[in-house]
């Protein structure tokens, strides 16, 4: 009961906002469904006018709204601010619960004598002194004081009626009289002087009768006029003061309802305690839904008509007020007579200042929702003796559970109550003390939600363990479910983001880490990973900075020796890497051939390591290792085998075949096995025997 | 002191007489060895001035002897390159040997005098030869 009651009255004042509030939890729904429309705003059997609440999920659903009556900001701090607030224990509160009190004992069933209920309307003026009431019980002495003076009003139209009654019925009189006074007869004649004579006679009898007519007419009209205000009064002043009993019940001023509702009751004692008056006047509110808008008047603007008449000519009657004016504005079309009866309509009621119109559209909403969930004064009576027995148990339940230390259903216990009868005694009467545990855990469980809308995962951990430990009933699997599965995710980025970065591509790493931040920004790992990731950055733009040093230079071999972190740093960057790809290959065949040509020079085979270096010399004539091993074996081992090499080569440039190709005959002699010197023979042996064969037959 | 008169003339005669038999035989010799040796008339082949510049020497004919190291190339119209070590030197001249009538058994190690002549681009062509 407590957690409907409480939405219901959490979510009816700010549907004056025209707030369209979506909680946490009403951003989750919508995602979970892809923007579908929640269960809560499914037509119900009693349609979408009637705010729903859904106990499982604490979530109020109205009017295409949803909102959460446990996790609201706006409420979150009125409850903070009621929990830092003192007992209302002061004199002052003192002496106006009494006052309170006394004029409920006063107004009580069974007490409501004439005297009592004087008594009572003497006291409101001194309960609207303190500050608690807010100046209410002076706003219900007012609209009593008018409804008696309307009442009055009443009387006297009625006692207007009832001489005027008496004025008509001798009018009646006089105007019979002085028809049959004037019988139409007629002395003997012709046709014509017969028909003649009548005609005189009817002229001189309506001449005596106009006089008496017209003031039947009058007197006539004037009852229906005031007919017409005697039931237009009655209407205004029980309107307001339903309007006012509603206005009490929609803020949660159940002890106010009770006062209201029972001085009422009093005033006018013909049983009716229906509120059709207040539900056509909020009908009659207009509401622009789609702008937000709405326009409401402050006062009523009736329409009555009324119906009737005596003779043959019927006499109709208009009531209308003009602007903003209090008074009723009577025209009236005085050519008919009285009238049996009349309709009233278009009254209006609203906040016409309001400069933001959709706070009046909220307002408008906000009543006509009321108005259909009750039908008649007495059971708002019943919903508001129901609520204060509601809070009352709240708050003792609160109570029992801070004494049990399970302060997670307390606080939601005392949320609910606070929510519902945030102005009725037993909350306003909690100590601070009580209300300090209570506080705490309040704060540390908004700071709980803070840390988990800004993904602090960090500082809600921590809350969380702190929860756990202050209170024996938070249920902790929720928050940590989320804390754990973020961390899992921002974990999975932060490896995507250095699985990119060692990949080169910048782009995902840059996205990664940003997705990462969004989920958890303070991370700690996250700064560690950056600073890394950026000092290896750094570490590949010097290196990259070296390797175009060293290409400009030729040095590959230094490249070569340092390839490892060459082929890190230029890992983001393809160009590079073709270019560093080529000249380690390169390197890689030099090495190679250097690499063999050593141990062939270590086998004693001068002409052999020369001609292996010799090769590689021709693809690689700007390395210096490769030119100075091959300088030592010149001169070296290999130097009459190069020599004769040499001077055949030059001999050939020369154009002496003959002397070249004996020299090249004395270097193979020299080294059977070369290959150099074979190649060139067969070269030479083809130029000087065109065709021939390699070998002799 | 007569004995010393009679003794004189006969000593020089007979050394005399040595004296030419000697030179006959030096001289036969000379005649009868060198009578084995062909081309006796054309100067023997320079190999140090060849290898260092051949095409001072091109139209020249020389006489060559010398050892055959190996045959480098052959074909039946244009004859056949041999490399031959010539006698006194370990380095191998290139010598084309045209297809000659008669032609020798030619097989490595074999020693051959030659009657060359160098041509164009210094290469050294076998007029005649005789296996030693």
């Amino acid at each position: 009961m407590r957690p409907i009651l409480a939405a219901l009255f959490v979510f009816l004042p700010w549907s004056f906002l025209g707030a369209q509030q979506n909680t946490e939890g009403a951003g989750d729904s919508a995602a979970a469904t892809g923007g579908a429309r929640p269960p809560q705003m499914n037509e119900g059997f009693i349609g979408r006018d009637i705010p729903a609440f859904d106990p499982g999920s604490e979530v109020a659903s109205f009017d295409g709204k949803i909102w959460n009556i446990n996790n609201n900001r706006l409420l979150r701090a009125r409850f903070e601010k009621y929990l830092n607030a003192p007992a209302a224990t002061g004199a002052a509160d003192v002496a106006y619960r009494k006052t309170i009190d006394r004029i409920l004992e006063l107004l009580a069933p069974g007490n409501a004598t004439r005297t009592n209920i004087e008594q009572a309307f003497a006291l409101l003026p001194k309960a609207s002194e303190y500050k608690d009431d807010a100046n209410l019980c002076r706003t219900m002495s007012d609209a009593i004081h008018a409804a008696q003076v309307s009442l009055e009003t009443i009387k006297n139209l009625k006692r207007e009626n009832t001489l005027l009654e008496k004025q008509r019925a001798t009018a009646e009189w006089n105007n019979m009289m002085a028809a049959r006074s004037s019988a139409l007869e007629v002395a003997g004649g012709s046709d014509a002087a017969v028909a003649a004579q009548q005609e005189n006679v009817r002229f001189a009898r309506d001449a005596k009768m106009a006089s008496a007519k017209r003031i039947l007419s009058d007197v006539a009209q004037t009852i229906e006029n005031n007919k017409l205000r005697i039931a237009l009064t009655e209407l205004n002043t029980r309107g307001h003061l339903q309007a006012l009993i509603m206005q009490y019940f929609a803020t949660r001023r159940f002890e106010h309802v009770l006062m209201a509702n029972r001085f009422y009751r009093a005033i006018y004692k013909d049983g009716d305690n229906s509120i059709d008056v207040y539900k056509r006047m909020v009908e009659s509110l207009p509401v622009n839904r789609d702008a937000g808008q709405a326009r409401i008047n402050a006062e009523f603007d009736p329409k009555v008509a009324a119906a009737g008449g005596s003779g043959d000519r019927g006499a109709g009657v208009r009531a209308g007020t003009d602007g903003a004016a209090a008074g009723v504005d009577n025209r009236t079309d005085t050519d008919g007579s009285s009238g049996g009866s009349f309709a009233a309509s278009g009254m209006k009621l609203g906040l016409e200042n309001f400069s933001v119109e959709s706070l009046t559209g909220g307002a408008a909403v906000a009543a006509q929702t009321l108005s259909k969930l009750v039908s008649s004064l007495s059971q708002v009576d019943s919903l508001a003796n129901e609520a204060i027995r509601d809070v009352n148990e709240g708050v003792e339940a609160y109570k029992f559970l801070l004494e049990q230390g399970e302060l997670n259903s307390a606080v939601e216990r005392l949320a609910e109550t606070f929510a519902l009868g945030e102005f009725m005694p037993s909350v306003r009467l909690l100590s601070r003390e009580d209300k300090r545990r209570a506080l705490k855990f309040t704060q540390m469980r908004n700071e709980l939600l803070a840390a988990l809308e800004v993904n602090d995962l960090t500082r809600a951990e921590k809350l969380v363990n702190e929860m756990t430990e202050t209170s024996a009933d938070f249920d902790a699997s929720k928050p940590l479910a989320k804390i754990e599965t973020a961390k899992t995710i921002s974990a999975m980025h932060l490896a995507k983001a250095k699985n990119a970065a060692v990949s080169g591509d910048r782009a995902a790493m840059e996205s990664e880490l940003r997705a990462a931040t969004e989920i958890w920004p303070r991370n700690p790992a996250l700064a560690e990973v950056g600073e890394n990731i950026f000092q290896q950055t750094d570490l590949q733009q010097q290196a990259l900075s070296e390797l175009q040093r060293l290409i400009e230079q030729g040095d590959h071999r230094t490249i070569y020796r340092q390839n490892a972190r060459f082929i890190a740093a230029t890992a983001l960057y393809p160009e590079w890497q073709e270019k560093l790809g080529t000249i380690l290959e390169a390197m890689a065949e030099i090495e190679g051939s250097l690499q063999r040509a050593r141990e062939i020079q270590q086998r004693g085979d001068a002409a052999g390591a020369w001609e292996s270096i010799q090769l590689a010399a021709v693809r690689y004539p700007e390395d210096n290792e490769i030119n100075r091993l091959r300088a030592d074996l010149a001169s070296g081992g290999a130097a009459t085998f190069v020599q004769a090499l040499n001077k055949g080569d030059e001999l050939e440039a020369r154009g002496e075949t003959g002397a070249a190709l004996a020299w090249y005959l004395e270097a193979h002699r020299q080294y059977p096995p070369s290959k150099f010197a074979q190649e060139k023979i067969n070269a030479l042996a083809e130029r000087v025997l065109p065709g021939a064969s390699p070998a002799a037959p | 002191m007569a004995r010393r008169a009679r003794s004189t003339p006969k000593a020089a005669i007979m050394a005399g007489a040595l004296v030419v038999v000697l030179l006959l035989v030096a001289l036969g010799g000379y005649f009868l060895g060198s009578g084995g040796t062909p081309y006796r008339t054309v100067p023997e082949f320079p190999v140090q001035e060849y290898l260092s510049s051949s095409s001072s020497l091109r139209g020249n004919s020389y006489r060559l002897s010398g050892a055959i190291l190996n045959s480098i190339a052959w074909s039946p119209q244009s004859g056949r390159l041999i490399s031959v070590e010539p006698t006194g030197s370990g380095s191998p001249i290139p010598v084309v040997v045209p297809p000659l009538p008669g032609e020798i058994a030619m097989q490595k190690g074999q020693r051959f005098h030659f009657l060359v002549e160098i041509r164009e681009n210094g290469i050294v062509y076998a007029k005649e030869l005789t296996k030693s």
